[in-house]
Parts: structure tokens; sequence; C-alpha cells
């Protein structure tokens, strides 16, 4: 089994040696690499890197858009689209997550439960991304810097997104949201958080392997089409 | 009479599960120091009615220094847990850490045959020769 992780920062370019060092250790045959929609300009030296790096294993580009509003979200999902091979909508606002899964160019919503005191997503916003395919994403991160009564929040927050994902048939994806190479976990660690959080083994298993793999291969297919300029 | 309870027959002992894990840091960690990490880190996850539930138990003549490889044997129902909780772990003392599961065993002589390279006598029968 092939087994992806779609959401590491890289915060420096030097760092990212080590870190796919250290994706290939713990099992992952491919990982996707993402950049904040700030620094976009640094996507094509990323991308340079990737390319000397012989490093045995298929490596992403993500860029990860953070928008106070529907109106910027669509144009820098149009902006970055061309460029990298995925896109993450970091959630956490309602409009946005809505707005992130209507929109079929997304793939991912990261966090939608961020920083709220409800889980972020409702029947609408899952069906809306089951017909747009656009993956709703289990961040590992989220659970490992929360500790106590807000993890316990966090966790049946994402409880119930697991939930609708599932009744609509909508993807979900899980991920490490690795802010450092420490923050990483093996895929097998990842799939566990999905089966205690309700999913079952198959689907969990699914949501680090087959999930991002499809949203990768797709985008890759669907880039090469596209004309230049 | 001995002092202690007879030991139960197989059918009524509970199914157990054998976690390898493995430990990547900067620095070598000791036994004890993930022992406490780990109780730490499982109490907070799961409560003490959880974590009794998983009939925890840390196997210490198995921990290996050298590859900061180790085993965990617990309830076999209760093995996605554990593996979670084991991944909740960032940090031992000072040290940053990256802990992650090998593989399960149902058996601890399968656990030290499949990932601490022990052989017994059967790995070097020699196969019957085909005629």
């Amino acid at each position: 089994m092939d087994f992806y992780d779609l959401h590491a920062h890289v915060e420096d370019l030097k760092s990212v040696e080590e870190i796919v060092e250290i994706a290939k250790r713990i099992g992952y045959s491919g990982i996707g690499l993402t950049v904040k929609y700030a620094n976009i300009g640094e996507l094509r030296r990323l991308k340079e890197k990737i390319n000397e790096l012989k490093s045995g294993i298929d490596i992403a580009t993500c860029v990860e858009i953070d928008a106070s509003g529907v109106k910027e979200l669509r144009r820098k999902v149009s902006k970055a689209r061309k460029l990298s091979e995925v896109i993450v909508v970091s959630g956490g606002d309602y409009k946005i997550n809505r707005a992130a899964c209507e929109d079929s160019r997304v793939d991912i919503l990261a966090h939608p439960e961020y920083k709220r005191s409800d889980s972020g997503i409702d029947h609408i916003v899952v069906r809306a991304a089951h017909e747009n395919n656009v993956a709703i994403e289990i961040n590992f991160h989220e659970i490992l810097e929360t500790y106590r009564k807000i993890r316990a929040h966090v966790l049946s927050h994402m409880r119930r997104n697991v939930m609708l994902a599932e009744e609509y048939n909508a993807p979900i994806i899980i991920t490490s949201g690795a802010r450092s190479k420490w923050e990483l976990r093996g895929p097998r660690e990842l799939s566990s958080v999905g089966q205690v959080l309700g999913m079952s083994l198959e689907n969990s298993m699914k949501s680090v392997s087959d999930v991002p793999r499809l949203i990768v291969e797709t985008n890759r297919r669907k880039l090469k089409v596209l004309p230049h300029g | 009479m001995a002092d202690i309870p007879k030991t139960l027959p197989p059918t009524l002992r509970g199914k157990k599960r054998y976690i390898v894990f493995e430990i990547i840091s900067e620095k070598k960690l000791e036994f004890s120091e993930i022992l406490n990490a780990f109780w730490h880190s499982i109490l907070n996850f799961m409560g003490e009615m959880g974590t009794s539930r998983t009939n925890i138990w840390f196997v210490k003549d198995m921990w290996e220094e050298k590859n900061q490889r180790g085993l965990i044997r617990c309830n076999h129902k209760q093995v996605e847990y554990v593996r979670v909780a084991l991944a909740l772990i960032d940090r031992i003392g000072d040290v940053q850490v990256i802990p992650f599961t090998l593989g399960v065993s149902g058996t601890m002589k399968a656990a030290k045959r499949k990932f601490f390279g022990e052989r017994t006598l059967e790995d070097f029968e020699v196969p019957p020769e085909e005629s």
C-alpha cells in the first residue's frame, strides 16, 4: 500500500531533506510539502530543490490558502491552481468552509473545526464536498498541540465531522499537519486516529493511502494538459 | 495451599497483542523515561477507566537501547487506542521524539522473531530434500 501525507509544512527550504528522510523512514511512499499562500513565491525554488533531491519517494507540492472572505478565497485559488499540485484551504470560518467545499478546484479543506466552538461543517457543506470531491481533513497537529478540555472538544468535533462525511460519502483525509519534522507521525498511527474517531479499518486506511494518492495523480494529469501562459 | 491464585486456563485469560514500537530522537533514551512519558500520555488521553480496559504492560526486558525499540502488551481490542496514545508523545524531557509502531503480533515469540531478529532452532532446520 502506498501511504501519503499531504500536509507537512516547510517553513525553511533547508528542512526539506530532513522531513523527506524521516517520512521515508516511518513508511511513507509520498509526501506533500506545504507552503503558505503568502510564501507562494518560494514554490518555484521548492520545486527545483525537489528535482535535485534524489529521495526515492514521491514528493508533491501543496499550497495552503488562508482567506478572510469568499471572494478573496476564489481569487487565491484560481491563482494557485496552475502552480501547485494540491490546493489546501485552511478552514475555521463557516463561510470559508462552505465556499471551499463548493469549489471543485479545491482538493482539501483543512481543519474545519479550527478555533471554533462547533464542528464547523454541516450536512449542506458535506454534501457539497461529496459533489465537488473536496476531502475533509482530520489534522493530527490539532490533537497533538491541544490538551485536556480543548483536546476533548477537538476530538468530539472531529468525530462529528467523520460521522457526517461518512453519511454523505465525502472523502476524508488524515494528515499530520506537521510544522516541523518532529510532528510527523507514521501512516498506521494516523489511521488509528481515524479508527478511534469512529471510522472502519478499511476507510481509515484509505484516507491515508488511496484518497491522497488519487488527489495527487488526478491533479498531475490535469496540470499536464493545462496550456501554459 | 499456595497463597496466590492459580493461573487461569488459557480460555479464560484475556486476549493479548504485542505492539512493537521504535522511537526516533536525537538523543538515546532510557527505558524509565519512555515509561513515564507513555503513562502520562495514555492517562491523559484515555483517563483511568479507559487505561484500565487496555490492560497495558511494558515489557522491560524487550527494550533495546541500541535500536530504541520496545514492546508493549495490551488487550487485543484496544490496540488502536494504545497506538494513538503512543503517537501523542511529542517530547520526553527536553528531547523531541517521533514514536512509531513497527507492527503488532499475537505472541511474544513472533514479535521477537519478526522485529528483534531473534532466531530459534526452527529457523536453522534444513528443509527436506525433494526427490
